[in-house]
């Protein structure tokens, strides 16, 4: 038998991980991997429990429609929670758009103290999400908290008033919301810097006042931040979690419970089954609505938004 | 001390009469000379001098078994649960968790508790001194998948403080009646409310259903009084807020029911945001102590109000513990479990926190030094005496469906019922309660 003369080099590990395509998919690996694992699995596990009967502890049982049935037709708790979280996003939003946009333009100026302000302003955006901020809210909002004692001696009759009680409860949660404008406020500032100096000469040399050229220069260009910052936090309202499981826990009556903590006491309940399968139709079911309300958001898009 | 102990554990056994046991097959025995390094994880839910005492009692296990590294879960009852079923779906359960009698029989039907005959026979677990009914309440069919490790019972807890100044005396066996004329006394003097029917447990229910000769509230079809009888509970309860002593629902949202160092009997600020009594188990005693001398006032003990406190009042078996399915090592699980329930000095560091430990041998050799070390321990163990002479048998542990039950439908009819100018009548609440619970418990 003779030796087949080597026509081609012999692959080695560091030759073939020097190839373009092999190099390419080893640096996207760590995202890839985190993809499958974390979002594409159990998205695929969640949508099948929706399918399911499925208490964690014992195998899921296949009953078809019977969840997402249950759901529209004999859970009045589901209505509550989509009503309580629709009103927490669709008024919380809005307020906390409108207030970063004018911190934004507040902060909008040249002087020195301007970045000690602009870091201060973004502090509670940091640490807003965070637990330590709902226990401390949950304190300060107490009938023996830090606001009533500052409202008491203005407001001797609000001294005691009971903030967790049906109606202002759920503005507890909101104005946590609004109070963490950080990210929105930083969007507009960065817009704000966008928008070229000409157009305000321009407009100066034509007359207009500083309200005017608010309203027809600074806000037209900003609304596609606007919409952007519009779409970012509404997303983020409808998957609120932690402010209502910390601070109000749904109470009193529901009238505080965020569609996700509903479905967090479904999945894992406090005493008895958990039914993961009714949670994961409940999610399935959230992700249609937002994505109802995103697609809603980009169709009003060519409506109001100026696009150059 | 010894004689009472004596008594309560005798009437223990007469207030828990249950069928016998079944046989196994031999194991083994755990030797840490022969075994290696092992981690070893214990969970349980509980109270911050629960968790501290229990690391005292694990630390002292190490000792004699020094190759054991504990990982220790201590989780709030709120936690606890949701956790557990989580790792029991990981099949990562800690080796020994905690158990309650309500929920054994749904832990068991899962397949994640270990039968623990085979280590009763074998004798790696003794269970000589623990009266035969106890051991009985941690059974399912044949087998033994728990062991109880404290016996307590409801008990009312108040602030005597508050009492002794305007001169009231809360009677033990508290009829329903007097009750209420005390809430609404101390509620007209001091504007100090009182806490009951509240969504947290069905508690509350369970013992009025018994104060009308019922066992049991639920059964496996559901709720066992009549649509009648469940509207007096909540007519109790429409009524306590209209009169304005009874916390409504506005008013549970503005405090912290779930943690007891912030429940209003022993935290806050104004009368406004407090209540004088609490509805407890013994063996919250020591903890609920602990939070009121921060707070500065002296509790005072008595049973759960009821219209006839001998039917509502019954013995619990308090807490149990389980070997797992999960235990990597279940001669070492099993010999834990038996330091815990036997080892004198082990319960000393325990010091009844949980309950009174139930094997007879155990509970005298320790009465002396925890009632040194722990005072309201004499207290706790007359307490039961009292209840062991004036209750009824416990109700059979609960039906699969009533965790749900509790949180669907008992919770939401209590925060109805609670609220201010309510417009749902006790005649409604009652009807609601038999149909959807029935609904709840045909559909499981």
């Amino acid at each position: 038998m003779t030796a087949i003369p080597a026509t081609k080099k012999k692959t080695t590990l560091g030759s073939w991980i020097n190839q373009e395509n092999v190099a390419g998919y080893m640096f996207s690996m760590p995202f890839i991997v985190g993809f499958l694992m974390f979002m594409v699995i159990p998205m695929g596990l969640s949508l099948f429990y929706s399918f399911c009967k499925y208490d964690i502890q014992n195998p899921p049982v296949w009953i078809g429609l019977e969840n997402y049935i249950k759901i529209f037709t004999k859970d009045p708790t589901f209505i509550k929670t989509l009503k309580v979280t629709c009103y927490y996003a669709l008024i919380g939003t809005p307020l906390k758009v409108v207030f970063a946009l004018i911190v934004a333009l507040i902060l909008n100026h040249e002087t020195k103290a301007v970045p000690l302000y602009r870091a201060t302003y973004y502090l509670p955006s940091i640490i807003g999400g965070s637990v330590a901020v709902a226990i401390l809210w949950r304190r300060m909002f107490e009938s023996t908290g830090t606001i009533n004692a500052l409202l008491g001696k203005i407001f001797p009759f609000l001294q005691s008033y009971n903030w967790f009680s049906e109606g202002p409860a759920i503005w507890v949660l909101i104005i946590l919301t609004v109070w963490q404008f950080g990210s929105s406020m930083l969007i507009f500032l960065s817009a704000l810097k966008q928008i070229p100096r000409e157009l305000y000469e321009a407009s100066h040399v034509d007359g207009a006042n500083t309200n005017q050229q608010f309203w027809r220069v600074t806000l037209p260009l900003l609304t596609p931040t606007i919409f952007f910052n519009l779409v970012q936090q509404t997303i983020n309202s409808f998957l609120a979690f932690t402010q209502c499981k910390l601070i109000t826990n749904g109470d009193p009556r529901k009238s505080t419970l965020f569609y996700t903590v509903y479905q967090y006491q479904k999945a894992f309940p406090a005493v008895g089954k958990s039914q993961m399968g009714y949670a994961s139709a409940l999610a399935w079911i959230m992700l249609v609505i937002i994505s109802v309300v995103t697609a809603l958001l980009f169709w009003s898009k060519s409506k109001w938004v100026y696009d150059d | 001390m010894k004689k009472i102990l004596a008594l309560v554990l005798s009437l223990m056994m007469l207030c828990m009469a249950m069928p016998a046991m079944a046989d196994g097959l031999a194991v083994g025995t755990y030797d840490p000379a022969t075994a290696g390094t092992v981690e070893f994880s214990f969970g349980w839910w509980g109270n911050q001098v629960r968790d501290e005492v229990t690391k005292n009692a694990a630390d002292y296990f190490t000792e004699n078994y020094p190759n054991i590294t504990f990982n220790l879960n201590a989780q709030s009852w709120g936690n606890y649960w949701a956790l557990m079923s989580t790792y029991a779906a990981n099949n990562d359960l800690p080796d020994v968790m905690q158990q309650d009698y309500a929920y054994i029989e749904q832990w068991v039907e899962a397949g994640d508790l270990l039968d623990l005959t085979p280590y009763v026979e074998s004798g790696a677990l003794d269970l000589s001194t623990m009266p035969e009914s106890v051991i009985a309440t941690g059974k399912v069919g044949d087998g033994l998948y728990a062991v109880c490790c404290a016996v307590n019972a409801p008990a009312m807890l108040y602030n005597k403080t508050l009492t002794d100044s305007l001169g009231i005396e809360v009677p033990m066996n508290i009829t329903w009646d007097q009750f209420v004329e005390i809430s609404k006394k101390i509620y007209e003097e001091t504007g100090v409310g009182a806490i009951y029917g509240d969504g947290n447990s069905e508690n509350p229910l369970t013992y009025y259903a018994r104060s009308l000769g019922y066992t049991a509230l639920w059964d496996e079809n559901g709720l066992i009084p009549t649509a009648e009888e469940m509207a007096g509970y909540y007519q109790r309860l429409i009524d306590g807020v209209a009169e304005g002593w009874l916390y409504d629902t506005d008013k549970l949202a503005g405090v912290n029911t779930n943690d007891l160092a912030q429940y209003p009997m022993v935290y806050g600020a104004s009368n406004e945001v407090r209540a004088w009594s609490a509805m407890c188990f013994s063996n919250q005693v020591a903890a609920y102590t602990a939070a009121a001398n921060a707070d500065g006032i002296e509790l005072g003990f008595s049973t759960w109000p009821s219209t006839d406190p001998v039917k509502s009042n019954y013995m619990k078996p308090g807490q149990f513990f389980a070997v797992t399915t999960d235990a990597e090592n279940p001669d070492l699980a099993v010999a834990f479990l038996n330091y815990l329930l036997n080892d004198v000095q082990g319960n000393i560091l325990l010091r009844a926190e949980r309950g009174v430990p139930p094997c007879n041998g155990t509970a005298a050799a320790i009465a002396d030094e925890v009632g040194k070390i722990d005072a309201t321990y004499p207290a706790s163990v007359e307490y039961l005496a009292f209840v062991g002479e004036n209750c009824s048998p416990i109700f059979p542990p609960l039906p699969s469906y009533a965790g749900t039950a509790q949180t669907e439908v008992i919770q939401m009819l209590a925060e109805e019922c609670l609220l201010k100018g309510t417009s749902m009548t006790a005649e409604e609440a009652g009807q609601m309660a038999v149909e959807m619970i029935a609904d709840i418990a045909s559909s499981f």
